[in-house]
């Protein structure tokens, strides 16, 4: 015990930046939303210009509603790679009938979220209308008065489905479930937990979606490669908000 | 022919198919008594200048020439030479719609910066030319793409293949 009561006392830790002395690794830097990243990487696979042709094609066909399906799969499927921090986020038009199946799933999930505002246009303004349309005074004032309560409601009910369908679209993306889209409780503390990311997200969509017009130079029909580049720009955006949420 | 492309096909098919076809309806409805507004629907899709377009039963039609013959090659292009598929390679068929895209590409351009004012007959072959080698190549990519995945399914030793494949 004496022994250790005369050791000397060990020598003092060398300034920082002493010649010879290792320095301390930084501290792992936590990942940030890629502002950039999703507006270039469609850009970055090597067969982006088949894809995105191909998707045009395929964007057009949503005119005439068949094309709905495959898109949204494909959405989907860009979604899940950038979560899985894919190299390659943007897949091959290979597996359509995979791409069907999932985008019918999501397509049925936003079908449900439009309904509060189908029942609003259906209830509130397609009557408003129609009593404008009419030769009595007191029906063209209950007409107005109708639209002015649809225009009451519709505001603030878009603003939050806007809020919350893309997350709703999110979860089932990742859960393979229609059933996921419903989960509020989840969906808001997803919103809540991830506030700044979802909102840069939103704030990327908004960007590709005005980006995608110019589109409308090529002849119009241009618009419909644009626009689907722009889901795509949306997909990335969406898919890391998801991967940096710590809620999830 | 792979699932993929037959599904492909049958879709690409159904958009010049619903297009022309409400095109026609609108025409025939204008033609008869129905408000020229109905050509606004279409305005999405074209400019549906009057002077561009085919006349029909006395009425120019809601899209143009070129969008009509693109429409129609599209068509012609994913049924009638999608069976053609196995005969070149994606890399050929690209190179195809790069040539059939030129003339459409020359066309338009000059019209559009006002060298010379095209003709609705130049106007249709270019448009047909163009979709029809468009709708080849998107059924050839997919037929490619899906065989790919398919080979990768069945043979273990090429899913490393595919898999360099989609990655480059």
């Amino acid at each position: 015990m004496s022994d250790f009561s005369q050791m000397p006392p060990p020598p003092p830790p060398p300034p920082p930046g002493t010649p010879g002395v290792v320095p301390k690794p930084p501290a792992p830097q936590t990942p940030q939303f890629d502002f950039v990243k999703c507006f270039a990487y469609v850009f970055e696979d090597p067969r982006w210009l088949n894809k995105v042709l191909i998707g045009g094609l395929w964007y057009l066909a949503m005119f005439v509603l068949i094309g709905i399906p495959f898109v949204l799969g494909y959405y989907a499927r860009v979604i899940r790679n950038v979560i899985a921090e894919s190299p390659a986020p943007l897949p091959e038009w290979d597996d359509l009938g995979e791409f069907f199946s999932e985008g019918l799933r999501l397509f049925a999930a936003g079908i449900a979220y439009a309904i509060p505002m189908v029942i609003v246009y259906a209830g509130l303004y397609i009557p408003g209308i129609l009593a404008s349309a009419s030769d009595s005074e007191s029906a063209r004032n209950i007409g107005g008065g109708f639209m002015a309560c649809g225009m009451c409601l519709g505001f603030p009910i878009a603003l939050v489905i806007g809020l919350l369908a893309p997350v709703a679209m999110l979860r089932v993306v990742v859960t393979g479930r229609i059933g996921a889209a419903f989960e509020f409780g989840q969906i808001w503390a997803f919103v809540r937990g991830n506030f700044i990311n979802y909102l840069l997200a939103i704030v990327v969509h908004f960007v590709a979606n005005f980006a995608s017009q110019f589109g409308l130079i090529l002849c119009l029909i241009g618009i419909v490669f644009t626009a689907f580049w722009s889901m795509l720009v949306s997909a990335h955006a969406l898919g890391q908000a998801w991967r940096l949420s710590p809620v999830k | 022919m792979t699932r993929s492309a037959r599904i492909a096909a049958a879709c690409f098919a159904t958009v010049p198919v619903a297009i022309l076809g409400a095109s026609l309806l609108v025409t025939f409805a204008i033609a008869h008594g129905a408000p020229s507004g109905l050509r606004t629907v279409f305005r999405l899709l074209c400019h549906g200048i009057a002077t561009r377009c085919i006349v029909l039963w006395g009425v120019p039609m809601p899209i143009c020439a070129r969008c009509t013959a693109i429409y129609v090659g599209l068509l012609a292009g994913v049924a009638l030479l999608a069976p053609l598929l196995p005969l070149l390679t994606e890399r050929a068929s690209k190179l195809i719609l790069f040539i059939a895209i030129i003339p459409l590409a020359i066309d338009g351009l000059t019209q559009a910066t006002g060298l010379r004012e095209s003709t609705n007959a130049l106007r249709g072959v270019t448009g047909f030319l163009a979709g029809a080698a468009f709708g080849w190549w998107a059924v050839t990519s997919i037929e490619r793409s899906a065989r790919a995945l398919a080979d990768s399914h069945t043979t273990p030793e090429s899913n490393s293949n595919h898999a360099e494949n989609t990655a480059s």
